[in-house]
């Protein structure tokens, strides 16, 4: 379906509306305020109204930061009333499919569920996340909470959110890279079950700087079944059973082994990770097209408005680490020395 | 088509990335991507820098000791795909590039293979997302 513009005095700044519904919404049901450093910069999150929305955060805990005057991106969260006006939105229709490309210079973006609704105000670099319900709404999203703004928002930045784990230390990093299902996850877990630190194990933060550096921003991750009985180490750190989803367990390392969460390393290789069913794990060369285009994509086309910069800067960053292909075998204590070896 | 004929990358929504002679590609819009082995490449290079299908034909035959008939027929193949998934446009008129590179005198050409992926094509048609304009939203597009 098309979008429609009003015309005339019927020209609404949909912005100006869900800034006035937020503010209703934390009126009416008051709301909680959190700083967060995210990427370094200064994040502030307001949530309005029920402990749902607080449960959403879980995942940035590790990245409190004091309460500050100065912010570089506002999120405001609420659920049910007041709901973003729908006339607007039946009278434009949702577009799915071709045409959905969001140009990497426009104002803002929309993105809009029969429940929810993500906007971004690139030009007052605020956020907006509202769902009907906080209970049932949210809780799909909470290992990795408001990614496609945060992406969106931190690629004005000179980061780029890439869908990809990371382990280290403070003086290096490893990213673990591959498509869904590939074993990044398990990789990452059975690193921290080795005493490797955790930056994350489907999403991080890459700067393009000299050295590159990855940083973290979720404490979260997921594992398999296969992965929870290997590793002993996660099996105290279930997440709520309630808000497990599916077979995979959502473990929130903050809550668990904080020790083992690292903020922020320089970027010493990228590994191509893909399962093999035998014991050992072993590590090949890769070449950087290769490892360009295993994560690239993934990375790229879940957030709306990144332009052909951000591919590029993906790209000089691949050319200038060493790449590999991490065979990740079943013995979790080899995989973690195959990657502790990049490091 | 006319030997003449000249396309670019249908930027935007494409976007694409070449490293030592591979290439990959992002559709945007539609969520697919792509990547191009040796040959390919080196024919997406040249249509990129502006050169017609005829002159990255010669090219490619004359650094690969190979038949312009065998190269023309790989090229022309692979344009059709290129079109049929909209990864090209017509280029309109300009300078004709001066010189072509990227085949390695004496390499055997090989057929130009584009590899399609589309695991993130499902997540992203349903994923309702539209530009908000400069007057507001919503923005015809």
């Amino acid at each position: 379906m098309a979008g429609a513009t009003l015309t005339g005095t019927g020209r609404v700044s949909f912005f100006e509306a869900l800034e006035r519904q937020a503010a209703a919404a934390r009126e009416t049901h008051g709301h909680s305020e959190r700083f967060y450093q995210i990427g370094g910069l200064p994040v502030r999150v307001r949530c309005a109204g029920s402990d749902g929305l607080d449960r959403l955060l879980t995942a940035f805990s590790h990245l409190r930061a004091p309460s500050s005057e100065a912010f570089s991106l506002s999120i405001d969260v609420w659920a049910g009333e007041p709901m973003p006006d729908r006339e607007l939105g039946g009278a434009v229709g949702i577009r799915r499919g071709p045409g959905r490309g969001v140009a990497a210079d426009a104002p803002g973006w929309i993105r809009s569920y029969d429940r929810a609704l993500t906007a971004f105000d690139r030009l007052r670099n605020r956020g907006y996340h509202w769902v009907e319900d906080a209970d049932r709404d949210l809780w799909f999203e909470r290992g990795y909470p408001l990614r496609p703004l945060l992406g969106a928002w931190v690629d004005q930045h000179g980061a780029q959110l890439i869908h990809a784990g990371a382990v280290g230390s403070a003086e290096g990093c490893v990213l673990l890279v591959g498509r869904s299902g590939s074993g990044k996850s398990h990789a990452a877990l059975a690193c921290v079950q080795a005493g490797i630190g955790y930056i994350g194990d489907d999403t991080c933060l890459l700067r393009a700087e000299e050295p590159p550096v990855v940083q973290s921003i979720y404490s979260s991750a997921h594992a398999g079944p296969a992965t929870m009985t290997q590793l002993p180490l996660l099996a105290q750190m279930d997440s709520d059973p309630t808000t497990s989803t599916g077979p995979q367990a959502r473990i929130f390392l903050s809550s668990h082994v904080p020790e083992a969460l690292i903020r922020r390393a320089p970027l010493r290789a990228i590994a191509v990770v893909s399962h093999v069913d035998r014991a050992a794990s072993h590590v090949r060369r890769a070449s950087s097209a290769e490892t360009l285009a295993a994560f690239a994509p993934n990375s790229l086309l879940p957030v709306p408005g990144v332009g052909s910069g951000t591919l590029e800067r993906l790209s000089g960053v691949v050319q200038r680490v060493p790449c590999v292909r991490l065979e990740s075998g079943r013995d979790p204590a080899r995989v973690a020395e195959a990657v502790g070896g990049l490091l | 088509m006319p030997d003449t004929a000249r396309y670019r990358p249908n930027s935007p929504p494409i976007l694409h990335e070449t490293i030592d002679h591979e290439t990959i590609i992002v559709n945007l819009d539609v969520g697919t991507y792509y990547s191009l082995n040796h040959a390919a490449s080196c024919i997406w290079i040249g249509l990129d820098s502006g050169a017609s299908v005829e002159r990255i034909v010669r090219h490619l035959a004359e650094q690969s000791g190979t038949p312009e008939s065998v190269v023309d027929q790989g090229v022309r193949v692979f344009l059709e795909q290129l079109i049929g998934e909209q990864l090209v446009v017509a280029r309109g008129d300009g300078p004709e590039l001066a010189e072509l590179d990227g085949w390695p005198e004496g390499r055997s050409f090989e057929t130009p293979a584009l590899s399609r992926y589309t695991d993130m094509q499902e997540l992203l048609l349903l994923d309702p997302v539209h530009d908000v304009g400069i007057g507001g939203w919503p923005e015809q597009r």
